[in-house]
């Protein structure tokens, strides 16, 4: 530290407490996760992994040495960045030394380098994306608070890069389709041609049947379950309300199964007993999602009510349930979307042709879902992708304006009060 | 919990102000005795020392006071506890007055301290010991929480009227004897008077420790 | 003075733990009792036995005699509909139904059967005229109660039970969850409704209890140890134990 090198030591020493390793790690981790997610969901794979845990190593271990001088008091951190850059840069220059062929126990491994490669760059990218910002602010609370948000963020966007995917997808293969033609005839040459309006009115009608069924049926055992059963038929209130947990776990194509063997026999294939085994379908859903909301009405509410004299059934009638009713409306409208959108409880009922309008309980219907399906099988033989596509459109949007009227309903009752 | 430190904290201040208020009635006890005495040994000192009390006395009056207000107001006490601070600013205001009237008759001593006593001061020496015995036990009452040392006050304070009245025709056979006596007369009519207001005031104080530790109110006399 | 409800060795338990132990007493017509005593000595239980309350309540069992005006409530064929009309009940924490102010104060009377606009309409005005909310919210009868504040609630839940015509007022430490304005205008109600109601009131404010009541009863772990009136009470209590509670040697 002569005079005369003053410049360069204090270059020197602010290189080696500068944040800038931190902010490099952060980046690059984030960009590694991104490059890796996507070559895992695009299948192209760019060559650079081997770089990346290149840059990683370098720029961990660097915010580590940073961080150490300028004297952060968390030890065991700094230890972790250290540790994280160091594996990091083994893995890159094993990777240079790795035959193309691995053998991993015995297997051929070369066409999984590519995934094994994708895929780590996923979990080191979000290893290190929690990893870096903790430098960035010294290891504070307030570091850890983002550090955390952050991940949150990430965890969120994962959950919704799917949902985006689809939907864009559905909108771009489907949109096209969509045209007045295709909403309002009926189905010619085995969906070739034609549209598929008997589709939409099927499913329509299907999801107002279960709206008459399920919804009563399902509010009032819940009103039943929750209001009504007393100390001496708890155990019987367990039984029903586990039976029910279990049953929304039973695949749907059991439904169908059991429609089959069912109601068929009674009713034959037709629109009383579709109705019927998607209301069984959306029942669980409808009775939990009511029971919650009757639950989460405050107990002093009651109380309030029977201290004015009033009975029990009017106190769920007037207090309760119309308290409960935004719960309620979601549950509903969940249970419904569910049951319209489900193919496999309707496939063993065999409903396929044209509907007229309006049908007799006893008529048969089609439904979108159903329709889809039924497409979809014949796309080797015929062209109808385009037309399934488009179905798929209908049937999304349907369901999105349904959960939207739900929504609506819903914040309107509770604006109100 | 809270509460319970609060509610200590209380009761140890009602204590201190029990304290000061039994501070208060020696310092009072102390000015008549001291009064009477500098009367009879023709003692102008002590006079004088009687005399310098007179404002530490109200300094008394007035700091209890404040202090039982503010317990009032702080705490809230209620039943045994509420009386007794009642009965405390009713007690300080009667100290009050008898060690003012000590300091009367103090007053009135260096006036007749120049002349000798005519009839050994009459029954004046007696009727104060008896007073100072009521202020006593009135105050040990509310220290000990003892009522039974009250039970006879209102004869005691018959005794008293009695004594005043004797010393009143005393003192005016004595006057019609000889007028040069009447200066001295009308003085020792004046200190059996004040003697009697103590012996009141000593009764009403009773009423308020039985009022206090009882939650009974009595009368005497 | 005719006592209007007699209780005669009350007894509670629940599930098995006895809450309140032989409580015997008068309460008086058209007065304001106040029930003290340290937390959980079963104050709250002994008022809601008086209209029944704990019968919501599981595993909850009650011994004992409760007559109001002559009748036993707890006989075999007890209207229980009926009790709670005569004895109404205002809870510790407000607790308004999401309905509009209107509709909360006619709750009571639409349950009992009462359709008639016009009656409601004046029930609703004189209720609220009585607890005086009247003035505060003459203007939006429509609005919902929950943007009330904390004591206009209050006096909100009192004016729903008034409109009710009950003859018995309880009150479970109404004013706890209140500040001291709102706390001084329900104690003044309070005084207001002794002239036509028998009110009995539960609270652990014991300035509050002397202020408001002209009778009171000291309850410790479930006994009624002292009652009285409530300036022999504050004043000069005959028990020991009323005497440490009062002076707050403990609890």
């Amino acid at each position: 530290m002569v005079k005369g090198e003053n410049g360069l030591w204090v270059l020197r020493s602010w290189l080696t407490r500068s944040k800038l390793p931190a902010m490099v790690a952060l980046i690059f981790s984030c960009g590694s996760a991104i490059i890796g997610f996507t070559a895992l969901g695009t299948g192209h794979h760019i060559p650079i992994y081997q770089l990346l845990f290149l840059m990683l190593g370098t720029s961990f271990l660097a915010s580590g040495i940073c961080s150490f001088r300028r004297g952060a008091k968390n030890k065991r951190k700094i230890i972790h960045l250290l540790a994280f850059g160091l594996i990091e840069l083994i893995i890159a220059f094993s990777a240079s030394y790795a035959p193309s062929t691995i053998d991993l126990w015995g297997l051929n491994a070369a066409p999984y380098s590519n995934f094994l490669f994708s895929f780590g760059a996923v979990l080191f990218g979000l290893i290190g994306v929690s990893l870096a910002i903790g430098p960035l602010y010294d290891f504070s609370p307030f570091g850890n608070q983002k550090s955390a948000y952050l991940l949150l963020i990430i965890a969120i966007l994962i959950v919704l890069y799917p949902l985006a995917i689809i939907i864009g997808q559905v909108v771009i293969n489907g949109a096209p389709g969509i045209t007045w033609e295709f909403l309002t005839e009926d189905v010619r040459n085995l969906g070739q041609e034609g549209g598929i309006f008997p589709a939409i009115v099927g499913t329509l009608l299907l999801m107002l049947l279960i709206f008459f069924i399920a919804i009563p049926l399902g509010i009032g055992c819940a009103i039943y379950l929750e209001e009504y059963a007393s100390g001496r038929f708890s155990f019987i209130v367990r039984i029903i309300k586990t039976s029910v947990t279990i049953l929304r776990g039973v695949p749907s194509i059991v439904f169908g199964l059991f429609a089959f063997a069912f109601f068929v026999p009674l009713f034959g294939p037709s629109f009383l007993t579709g109705g019927l085994t998607l209301s069984c379908y959306a029942l669980p859903t409808i009775i939990r999602a009511s029971g919650e909301a009757l639950k989460s009405v405050p107990q002093n509410l009651r109380e309030g009510s029977y201290a004015l004299g009033a009975t029990k059934w009017q106190t769920i009638r007037r207090v309760v349930l119309p308290s409960a009713l935004p719960g309620i409306i979601t549950g509903a409208v969940l249970g419904i979307g569910e049951a319209a959108g489900e193919t496999a409880p309707l496939l063993f009922i065999g409903t396929f042709t044209g509907v007229s309008f309006p049908p007799s309980l006893f008529d048969r219907v089609q439904a979108l879902p159903l329709h889809l399906y039924t497409l979809f099988g014949m796309r080797g033989a015929w062209d109808v992708m385009q037309n399934a596509w488009a179905a798929a459109f209908v049937l999304l949007l349907i369901i999105l304006v349904m959960n939207a009227i739900g929504l609506f309903i819903r914040e309107k009752y509770r604006r109100e009060f | 919990m809270g509460r319970d430190k609060m509610k200590s904290r209380f009761h140890g201040e009602l204590k201190e102000i029990k304290k000061d208020v039994l501070r208060m009635g020696d310092l009072a006890k102390g000015m008549l005795k001291n009064s009477i005495a500098a009367l009879m040994k023709q003692d102008n000192e002590l006079a004088d020392e009687v005399l310098s009390h007179k404002e530490e006395i109200m300094d008394m009056d007035d700091k209890i006071e404040h202090r039982c207000l503010q317990a009032i107001a702080m705490y809230q006490p209620m039943a045994r506890d509420m009386r007794v601070i009642g009965a405390c600013l009713k007690l300080i205001t009667y100290l009050t007055r008898i060690g003012r009237y000590g300091k009367d008759i103090a007053t009135v001593a260096k006036e007749l301290s120049g002349k000798p006593h005519l009839a050994k001061l009459v029954s004046i020496p007696h009727m104060a010991e008896l007073v100072d015995g009521m202020i006593s036990d009135g105050l040990t009452a509310f220290e000990k929480k003892d009522i039974s040392l009250l039970e006879n006050f209102g004869e005691r304070d018959d005794d008293i009227d009695a004594l005043r009245y004797a010393i009143f025709r005393e003192c005016l056979t004595y006057m019609m004897e000889d007028s040069k006596n009447m200066t001295r007369c009308m003085h020792y009519i004046m200190i059996a008077r004040y003697l009697e207001r103590c012996a009141d005031h000593a009764c009403k104080m009773t009423e308020k420790i039985t009022y206090a530790i009882t939650g009974e109110r009595v009368e005497i006399k | 003075m005719a006592a209007k409800i007699m209780v005669k060795d009350l007894s509670l338990w629940y599930d098995g733990k006895q809450a309140l132990k032989d409580v015997t007493m008068d309460i008086p017509e058209k007065r304001v009792t106040a029930i003290i005593g340290p937390s959980g000595c079963g104050k709250s239980t002994f008022i809601r036995c008086l209209n029944r309350m704990n019968d919501i309540v599981r595993g909850c069992r009650v011994k004992g005699k409760v007559t109001i005006d002559g009748e036993s409530i707890y006989q075999n064929n007890a209207d229980v509909v009926k009790l709670r009309k005569k004895v109404g009940m205002v809870f510790q924490k407000p607790n308004p139904f999401p309905f509009s102010i209107y509709d909360n104060v006619a709750y009571g009377c639409r349950v009992a059967g009462m359709n008639n606009k016009k009656t409601l309409k004046e029930v609703v005005e004189r209720s609220l005229k009585k607890a005086a909310l009247y003035e505060e919210v003459r203007d939006r009868l429509g609005d919902s109660a929950m943007s009330l504040s904390g004591g206009q609630q209050q006096r909100l839940c009192i004016a729903r039970t008034l409109a009710i015509e009950p003859e018995i007022i309880l009150m479970d430490e109404p004013c706890s969850a209140l500040d001291p304005i709102a706390t001084a205008k329900i104690e003044v109600l309070i005084r207001e409704l002794r002239e036509e109601y028998t009110v009995i009131i539960v609270t652990h404010n014991m300035q509050q209890a002397a202020r408001v009541s002209d009778y009171t009863a000291y309850l410790y772990i479930g006994k009624l140890i002292e009652y009285g009136i409530t300036r022999q009470i504050f004043e000069n209590p005959k028990e020991e134990n009323t005497e440490k509670y009062i002076t707050g040697r403990f609890g």
